[in-house]
């Protein structure tokens, strides 16, 4: 037993670059990217979804990210993705059922599109950037300041679970399958969370000592230009384009 | 526990967004900003838990911690798991857009559920009343998934191997963490804030 990683490479660790997508007012390119990937899901067609998939990828090369960083976001989907694919095209024994498997198909590039234009999406502005245009798309406040302490205290209580592991293992304790293992875990889990909560009262009293009352302060949203205008009116004509295809109606 | 985009048929997820929203309206309910912080908090500190990694043969699970967060959280479970799931598609576009609505339901019904039932089963003995708590929560969440990929494709139940016979086996290690940590880590609650776990105060 023991703890994981918030790992692989930060989504925003290629935000520097610059390009259309970096260039594009994040509250735009939110709107665009959600609705494209609305119609993604409503696709059909594989050969549809796949040219798709094939926007989506040419948006995230053009604006720099590199192949290996999309692949690294992958990893989280494969593995349900690769089980439906092998059960799908095995499920009914041999031979492989055709249907089965072109569904699995249809299935796997609508996943790895939306992934893909969510890494577009995501992966060109700081992820500060977006968290203050999120502010600024006119969102219930109290649950968007939810989201953002949660995010500030995710780093705080890994390290704090590192650190309880580094202590047991500092006590020669070896995790293995057995129930002293999960004892330590479970107790762990259970330390862990009633720190949160004590301390959620402290940061609480703190906030309200500064004027919290329920809204975070954000700067000054960035303006919409016309080019940031242009860039949702070609994804969204992109989309749109692919489903009324994929629907068959005359256009 | 994260279904994908795209996994799930366009009515299964249109109906599974509205009763999603109709949960989260509940959850959400009267809240006031001195709620903010502690449900913050508290959902960051059940994010961070389920990098606990828990080594299965060739694998390894990750507990979910659905019952504990039920018992912490109360009606504000589906919103805490609301915030897990944002965070997760904003850090890792692990779990997809349009399937926020179903993940929601897969993970914060059985947590509403297990926070419901925890005041209930208080005479039980508190590690097992964990166990069951953590355990019944797994099940119904494995329930709920299953059911909407049934509703979405029948070809999800094709077959003696099907996925969704496949799905259900794998989440059996799952189980059986979840009930061992949440056991353990609810029998240390008994003791040190036995107001937590049981009858008594709960916002």
């Amino acid at each position: 037993m023991g703890v994981g990683h918030i790992h692989g490479q930060d989504i925003d660790a290629h935000a520097g670059l610059d390009s259309w997508l970096h260039r594009w007012e994040p509250r735009l390119k939110i709107a665009a990217g959600t609705i494209f990937v609305v119609g993604v899901v409503l696709l059909k067609s594989l050969p549809l979804a796949a040219a798709a998939f094939g926007l989506a990828a040419l948006a995230v090369f053009s604006a720099g990210l590199p192949a290996r960083f999309l692949a690294g976001r992958f990893l989280w989907v494969l593995p349900f993705l690769s089980l439906m694919f092998i059960t799908l095209a095995l499920g009914n024994g041999l031979p492989l059922s055709a249907a089965g498997l072109s569904f699995a198909a249809l299935v796997c590039l609508k996943a790895l599109t939306a992934v893909t234009v969510m890494v577009a999406l995501l992966g060109t502005q700081p992820l500060q950037a977006l968290f203050s245009a999120l502010a600024h798309l006119r969102l219930p406040p109290l649950p968007l300041t939810a989201l953002f302490l949660t995010y500030r205290y995710l780093f705080l209580f890994r390290d704090e679970l590192h650190a309880a592991q580094r202590s047991l293992a500092a006590r020669a304790f070896r995790p293995g399958l057995d129930r002293r293992s999960f004892r330590a875990f479970g107790e762990l889990t259970g330390t862990v969370l009633l720190g949160a909560l004590d301390r959620s009262e402290r940061v609480h009293r703190a906030m309200s000592a500064r004027g919290f009352e329920g809204r975070l302060p954000a700067g000054p949203a960035r303006a919409v230009r016309g080019a940031d205008l242009a860039k949702g009116l070609v994804s969204v004509a992109a989309v749109v384009l692919l489903v009324v295809l994929d629907r068959g109606l005359p256009i | 526990m994260h279904i994908a985009d795209g996994v799930l048929s366009v009515p299964v997820v249109g109906a599974a967004a509205v009763a999603a929203g109709g949960l989260l309206w509940y959850s959400a309910r009267g809240l006031k900003a001195e709620d903010v912080p502690r449900i913050s908090l508290l959902a960051g500190a059940f994010f961070v838990s389920s990098l606990i990694r828990v080594p299965v043969g060739v694998t390894s699970v990750h507990p979910v911690l659905l019952g504990l967060t039920g018992v912490f959280l109360g009606r504000r479970a589906p919103l805490a798991v609301f915030l897990g799931l944002l965070l997760q598609a904003l850090l890792f576009q692990h779990g997809g857009l349009t399937t926020l609505g179903a993940n929601l339901l897969i993970m914060g019904v059985p947590a509403l559920l297990a926070g419901l039932a925890f005041p209930v089963l208080r005479r039980v003995p508190p590690a097992l009343r964990g166990a069951l708590g953590g355990g019944l929560a797994v099940v119904l969440a494995v329930a709920v998934m299953v059911f909407f990929l049934v509703l979405s494709a029948e070809y999800y139940l094709n077959g003696p191997f099907s996925l969704v016979y496949v799905l259900s086996a794998a989440y059996l290690p799952v189980l059986a963490v979840e009930a061992a940590l949440t056991g353990f880590a609810v029998r240390l609650l008994q003791r040190v804030r036995p107001e937590l776990v049981g009858s008594g105060r709960r916002s």
